[in-house]
């Protein structure tokens, strides 16, 4: 008998996770094709495509070394030789934008993951244990957020230095109380559902509970969050750049570079326009993908 | 009602308390040593060592603490600058005025275009004048605010020689840098009314209203509009707040003496105090904005206002 139920329970436990990995990737083949048919989404996935094969091959495509000095070509107007110009040491713009892509896209790739990272772990416990756990976590997000988040922004990173890594941590700080609370007010709706209470009565663990069955509900809206926050993470570290702090100059971020142009912007406008003009770019292509993604994947929108 | 109002006002002493603690921290943490920079290159290590002493930062880091909160909160001090010597309260005093003139106004050119062009791109679903605003909103929230700024001053400074780049002589000062600081505010204020205008204009009630005959302007404008209102809001309080943040890079980009300026400048020196007691200035407004939106919200909304009537009696029915 126990026998019995034991292998009954194995067949059906292989067809209810085949059952529910075929629903998975059709829903997200639906979000796919919902995604594709916006001709706007299609064309921003194309030009963030082209902007992280430029970061990655920035050593092939720049037309000379980022760090090139050529006085006798210093502030030039853009040119044949120089499609943006040379900045005030003659070092060519364009090679160093290349390059500013690498620091500009990964910073906010990475920022913007951890701080999407913090604010999963942050709601997922807050949602799932009630008490006093979760209300200290919650008390803890009131007080971020009532710092406005450039002003934290900043303060961390004068406190943190000006490192890749440091500057990432400094820029996903504001992001993690927000996504904590939508991750928190998410599973409190799963949390009560049969599922849920169908794995406290087999003996889930809270942990295999939250990993294995609540947070694969909330993938879409993780994902929403994490395309809709990249743009403000990409003019965040440009500000941040732009005061001094963050990525310091001579590195080549878009924000340093705009920073190192502001004082020539009255004669050479060329240094501060065109890397400002590349992070409109970026900015835009980020902010229509997460526009879209959200149309397809927002279930609220689902017709 | 009454009771949440009072609970929600007291709540805000421990998040100003901890937004304070939070701040300090971070600051004890930032490299450098403040007495080192006050002093100059020239200073002795004797000199540093003693200045250390007399400004307490020789204490361990809960002494510290405390008597920073005990002079913060208990004589509403923010202590003086390391740099000059000045007041710090008197200091942000002097210079919260620019800070919120520019908050202020771009919050309300936030409101003032924001709101009808919502409202228009919505009630114009698919058609130009909704293509065109969802547009031009798209690319007001990818554009850096500074950078805005710098091509502003560019074209009409620079080479039209209409506007001052700098300094707040005039009113004329001020049109600039309210319009950077409202940009992205103004755009993000586009989208959320077109999407809750999008929302209600398809809802049954107007579909009832245009059933009964009701002209499509009452339908527009006294029916589905109050209903986004509260969404509305939120982004309203959210925007002010965003502008207080975006202040400080605006202000450096016009060089305005306001909160943020003195802030930024007060970061490259060290100056701890000034940092501190901005942040906490400047918390503190948020809050304020925060919760007067929260006051806001049942007001308008009478949902809201029942639910804490039906909480508040839950409660009592429980407890007798």
């Amino acid at each position: 008998m126990a026998d019995q139920t034991k292998t009954v329970s194995e067949a059906d436990r292989k067809l209810f996770k085949q059952q529910a990995r075929e629903a998975r990737i059709k829903s997200f083949r639906e979000g796919w094709y919902r995604m594709t048919r916006n001709k706007a989404t299609v064309i921003s996935l194309v030009v963030i495509v082209i902007l992280v094969l430029i970061a990655i091959l920035a050593p092939i495509i720049s037309p000379y070394d980022y760090a090139a000095v050529d006085p006798l070509n210093a502030n030039q107007g853009p040119s044949l030789a120089h499609p943006f110009g040379t900045d005030n040491i003659g070092r060519d713009l364009m090679s160093r934008i290349f390059y500013g892509a690498r620091y500009s896209i990964a910073i906010a790739f990475v920022s913007q993951g951890i701080g999407i990272l913090g604010g999963i772990l942050l709601g997922a416990i807050a949602g799932y244990f009630e008490g006093l756990l979760s209300d200290v976590l919650m008390r803890l997000c009131d007080i971020l957020q009532a710092i406005p988040a450039t002003l934290l922004a900043i303060v961390v990173s004068q406190s943190l230095g000006s490192g890749f890594l440091a500057t990432t941590i400094a820029l996903s700080i504001s992001t993690i109380p927000s996504v904590g609370r939508i991750v928190r007010s998410l599973i409190l709706q799963i949390r009560n559902q049969e599922f849920i209470e169908a794995g406290r009565a087999i003996d889930c663990s809270d942990a295999r509970l939250i990993i294995r069955h609540i947070l694969p509900n909330i993938i879409p809206q993780v994902i929403i969050s994490f395309t809709g926050g990249l743009s403000g993470k990409i003019i965040e570290s440009a500000s941040l750049s732009y005061l001094g702090l963050g990525i310091q100059p001579p590195t080549p971020e878009w924000g340093a570079l705009l920073s190192d142009g502001k004082a020539y912007i009255r004669y050479y406008p060329h240094l501060v326009i065109a890397p400002g003009i590349f992070i409109i770019i970026a900015a835009l292509a980020f902010n229509l993908v997460g526009d879209g993604l959200r149309d397809a994947l927002d279930p609220k929108l689902r017709d | 009602m009454g009771k949440y109002l009072i609970k929600r006002i007291l709540w805000l002493i421990p998040v100003i308390l901890g937004v304070a603690i939070l701040i300090f921290t971070i600051m004890y943490f930032v490299p450098g040593d403040p007495a080192a920079i006050i002093l100059g290159t020239s200073a002795t290590q004797q000199d540093i060592e003693a200045l250390r002493e007399s400004m307490g930062l020789n204490d361990p880091y809960i002494v510290q603490l405390g008597s920073f909160l005990k002079q913060t909160f208990l004589e509403f001090d923010l202590g003086t600058s390391y740099v000059n010597g000045v007041s710090v309260s008197k200091s942000l005093m002097e210079r919260l005025p620019q800070t919120a003139i520019i908050a202020v106004i771009s919050c309300l050119m936030q409101i003032v275009v924001g709101i009808p062009l919502g409202v228009t791109a919505a009630v114009h679903h698919n058609k130009w004048q909704d293509r065109v605003s969802v547009v031009a909103a798209m690319i007001g929230i990818s554009i850096p605010n500074f950078w805005l700024a710098y091509m502003l001053i560019l074209l009409f400074s620079y080479n039209l020689g209409w506007l001052p780049a700098f300094g707040t002589d005039s009113w004329m000062s001020y049109i600039m840098p309210c319009f950077c600081a409202a940009l992205a505010g103004m755009a993000n204020e586009v989208r959320y009314t077109r999407t809750y205008m999008l929302e209600q204009i398809r809802s049954d009630y107007v579909v009832t209203a245009r059933a009964k005959g009701l002209p499509e302007r009452t339908i527009r404008y006294g029916h589905a509009l109050p209903n986004t209102l509260i969404p509305l809001i939120t982004g309203i309080g959210g925007s002010l707040g965003a502008a207080l943040g975006g202040t400080v890079i605006i202000e450096n980009v016009f060089s305005i003496p306001g909160i943020g300026q003195y802030m930024v400048n007060a970061i490259g020196n060290r100056d701890y105090p000034v940092v501190r007691g901005g942040v906490v200035i400047l918390s503190i407004l948020f809050s304020i904005i925060m919760l007067l939106v929260d006051i806001a919200y049942s007001f308008i909304d009478p949902r809201i206002k029942s639910q804490y009537i039906k909480s508040s009696s839950k409660k009592n029915k429980e407890v007798g």
